[in-house]
C-alpha cells in the first residue's frame, strides 16, 4: 500500500524552550484508507494533523504529503490536496447562507458559476442538508453546522480528508449516516481519510488506528487489534469499546473471560455457551 | 404534587418571526421539569433542543404560549427585563463553553459573573473559589491563564463561572463534546454531585449511555415537538419510539438484548448500564459454577 503521508522524527514545540507537543514521531499513513489518530486531550494528535496540513511548520524532522516534501515551495500545492474539517464549525463559517458558505472554497478556486452551483447542491445533498441551502449558518444546530462544514470541504474533492473531532455533535443516527457516506466516498474517490478523535465510537469505521500519547507514537495497527486491548487503552486515558469494558467489569467481579473473546460477537457466543 | 422548576405551556417559537426568513422551530410544546430532577434532553440534531434551553434561560422570547422558571413567567409580550428575570436562578453551560473564557487569570474569569451581578469583590472572590473547588480545580489554578490549561480543565473553568452564580437550575448543552473519556467522566461526576446536592439538572446530550447512567427523566424532542417524556427505562423499552426519533440503545441495552435473544436467562428488566449488566452476569456465572 502506497503511503500518502510519511513523517520522520517529526517534532513540534509551541514555545522554543517548552515541552515537545510532538516528539520524534515517525510514521506512514497509507493512501486510500481510513486512519484514525486517537489520544486523550493534549496528547499531540491535533498538532500532528496541523503539521500534515502545513498549518504548523515542524520544529525539527520532516514530512512528505502526497509525494511532496512539506516546505515553503510545496505547502500550497499540498494544501490543495487536503480538506480539513475542524472541531468547532463556527471557526470556519464565512458565507451568509449555507449555500454561499459551501461555495466559498470553489469561488477561491475560480470554478465557473454554473458548475459551482451544481457542486454546492451535490455536496449539501451528500450530507443531508440540501433543504437548508438558503438558511443562515447562525440558525443551524451544532450538528447541522458540522454537516455543512463537511459539505464545504467535500465540495473541493480533496484527496486527503482530515476530520478533527468533526462529528462530535452529531446524534447517533447522524453519525452512522456520515460514516456510511465517508466510506462510500473513500471507495469512489479513492480518498484518504484521517480522523482525529478520542472517542472509540468514532473509530469504528477506520481501517487502522494510530495512538498518540504525550507527543509520542504509542501504537499503530489494524483497528480491531488496537481496540481489543481494553487495558492498554484505559492506561492511556482512553475508553475501550463496550466489550472490553465488560470484560474488565466481569474480571473485577471474579469471572475469568478466555483471551480469545475479543469482540462483541465472541463475547455473546461465549456467554450464551456458559449460561444457556 | 411535585414542585415544578420549569413549565412550558403550549409554546411556539419562530426564528425571525414576521420576516421572509421566518423559520418555526417549536410547535405547541408543553413540558414540565420537576424540582430536583435530572432530565436528559435528546433528539436528532436540529430538532429544537437548544432552542428550548434558550427559552428556559430567557435568551429567546416565546412566539406563543408561556415559559415559567422558578415562579417567573414570560409570554410573547414580556419585556427584555422580564426575560432576564428567568435567568436569575438558572445557569447555562453552552456548547463548547471554553470559547467564552476571556480573562487573564482563572479566578478573574470565574469572578466575572458574580461581579457583573453586583456582588462585592470579596463576595465574588469567595463564590469563585468555592465554584473552582466544586469543579475540582485547586488553589494553584487561580492565578494561571485559562488559556494555558488543557481542554478539559478549560471547560471546568467555564462551568465554574456558571456555578459561581449559585444556580438552582443548571442547563448543560453537550457538556462532554470534544473531551476525552477522563475529562468527560470528571464533568459527568461533577454534574451528578450537583444533582445530589439538590440542583435541578437539564442535560442536552446525544450519548445514550449518559442518559441511561445519570438521568432519572428523559425528554425526546423531534421536529420541534415533544415526542416523549418519562424514565430512561421506559424510553429504551420502546423500540418504535427509538427508531422514529433516530435514537439508539446504549451499548449495555443492545448487549443485554443480544444475550436474551441468544437464550441467556437474565433476571429482571433490561440492563441500562455496564455495571448493572456485569452484576447480573457475574451472579449467573457464579451460580452456574456452584451447580456443577
Amino acid at each position: 500500500m502506497a503511503a500518502i503521508v510519511t513523517t520522520k522524527d517529526l517534532t513540534y514545540r509551541y514555545t522554543t524552550d517548552g515541552k515537545a507537543a510532538l516528539d520524534k514521531v515517525s510514521l506512514t499513513i497509507p493512501a486510500g484508507q481510513w486512519t484514525a489518530i486517537i489520544g486523550h486531550n493534549g496528547s499531540g494528535k491535533s498538532t500532528l494533523a496541523r503539521l500534515i496540513d502545513g498549518l504548523l511548520a515542524p520544529t525539527t524532522g520532516s514530512l512528505t504529503v502526497a509525494g511532496m516534501p512539506m516546505d515553503d515551495e510545496h505547502v500550497v500545492a499540498i494544501r490543495h490536496r487536503i480538506g480539513y474539517v475542524f472541531q468547532n464549525p463556527d471557526n470556519q463559517f464565512i458565507g451568509t447562507t449555507v449555500g454561499e458558505d459551501v461555495a466559498f472554497g470553489l469561488e477561491n478556486h475560480q470554478v465557473p458559476r454554473e458548475k459551482m452551483q451544481e457542486i454546492v447542491e451535490q455536496s449539501l445533498d451528500l450530507v443531508g442538508m440540501s433543504q437548508m441551502i438558503d438558511e443562515q449558518p447562525a440558525s443551524l444546530s451544532g450538528g447541522q453546522k458540522q454537516r455543512v462544514a463537511l459539505a464545504g470541504v467535500l465540495a473541493m474533492e480533496p484527496d486527503i480528508l482530515i476530520l478533527d473531532e468533526a462529528t462530535s455533535m452529531l446524534d447517533p443516527a447522524g453519525r452512522e449516516q456520515i460514516d456510511r457516506l465517508l466510506l462510500k466516498l473513500q471507495r469512489e474517490r479513492q480518498m484518504t481519510i484521517i480522523s482525529i478523535t478520542h472517542d472509540v465510537v468514532e473509530t469504528l469505521a477506520a481501517d487502522s488506528i494510530i495512538i498518540i500519547n504525550d507527543g509520542h507514537l504509542v501504537k499503530q495497527g489494524p483497528a480491531d487489534e488496537v481496540l481489543s486491548d481494553a487495558v492498554g487503552l484505559l492506561q492511556l486515558g482512553l475508553a475501550a469499546p463496550f466489550v472490553g469494558r465488560l470484560r474488565l467489569a466481569l474480571e473485577k467481579r471474579g469471572i475469568k473471560v478466555p483471551a480469545k473473546v475479543t469482540d462483541g460477537q465472541r463475547m455473546v457466543e461465549w456467554l450464551c455457551a456458559q449460561l444457556s | 404534587m411535585a414542585l415544578c422548576t420549569v413549565k412550558l405551556n403550549q409554546v411556539d417559537f419562530t426564528y425571525q418571526f414576521g420576516t421572509p426568513f421566518a423559520h418555526q422551530a417549536l410547535f405547541d410544546l408543553s413540558l414540565k421539569i420537576e424540582h430536583g430532577s435530572y432530565t436528559a434532553v435528546v433528539g436528532p440534531t436540529g430538532s429544537g433542543k437548544s432552542t428550548i434551553m434558550q427559552l428556559i434561560d430567557g435568551l429567546l422570547r416565546p412566539t406563543k404560549g408561556t415559559v415559567s422558571v422558578n415562579g417567573v413567567t414570560v409570554s410573547p409580550s414580556s419585556s427584555l427585563r422580564q426575560l432576564a428575570a428567568l435567568r436569575a436562578t438558572t445557569g447555562f453551560v453552552f456548547q463548547l463553553p471554553e470559547k467564552q473564557l476571556f480573562a487573564e487569570t482563572v479566578i478573574e474569569d470565574v469572578m466575572f459573573g458574580p461581579l457583573n451581578n453586583g456582588q462585592s469583590a470579596s463576595a465574588a472572590r469567595e463564590n469563585a473559589c468555592q465554584a473552582l473547588q466544586q469543579v475540582g480545580l485547586g488553589k494553584e489554578f487561580e492565578q494561571q491563564s485559562p488559556f494555558d490549561l488543557s481542554g478539559g480543565q478549560m471547560r471546568r473553568v467555564a462551568i465554574a463561572g456558571v456555578l459561581a452564580m449559585k444556580p438552582t437550575l443548571l442547563i448543560l448543552d453537550e457538556p462532554t463534546a470534544g473531551l476525552d473519556s477522563q475529562g468527560a467522566r470528571q464533568i459527568l461526576e461533577l454534574v451528578d454531585r450537583l444533582h445530589q446536592q439538590g440542583t435541578t439538572i437539564l442535560l442536552v446530550t446525544h450519548h445514550m449511555e449518559q442518559v441511561a447512567t445519570y438521568a432519572d427523566q428523559v425528554v425526546v424532542i423531534n421536529h420541534g415537538r415533544l415526542a416523549f417524556q418519562g424514565t430512561p427505562r421506559k424510553l429504551f423499552a420502546d423500540r418504535k419510539l427509538l427508531a422514529e426519533n433516530s435514537l439508539r440503545w446504549p451499548a449495555a441495552v443492545s448487549f443485554d438484548h443480544a444475550l436474551r435473544d441468544g437464550g441467556v436467562h437474565l433476571p429482571g428488566p433490561v440492563s441500562l448500564s455496564l455495571d448493572e449488566l456485569a452484576d447480573k452476569l457475574a451472579t449467573q456465572l457464579k451460580g452456574r459454577d456452584q451447580d456443577e
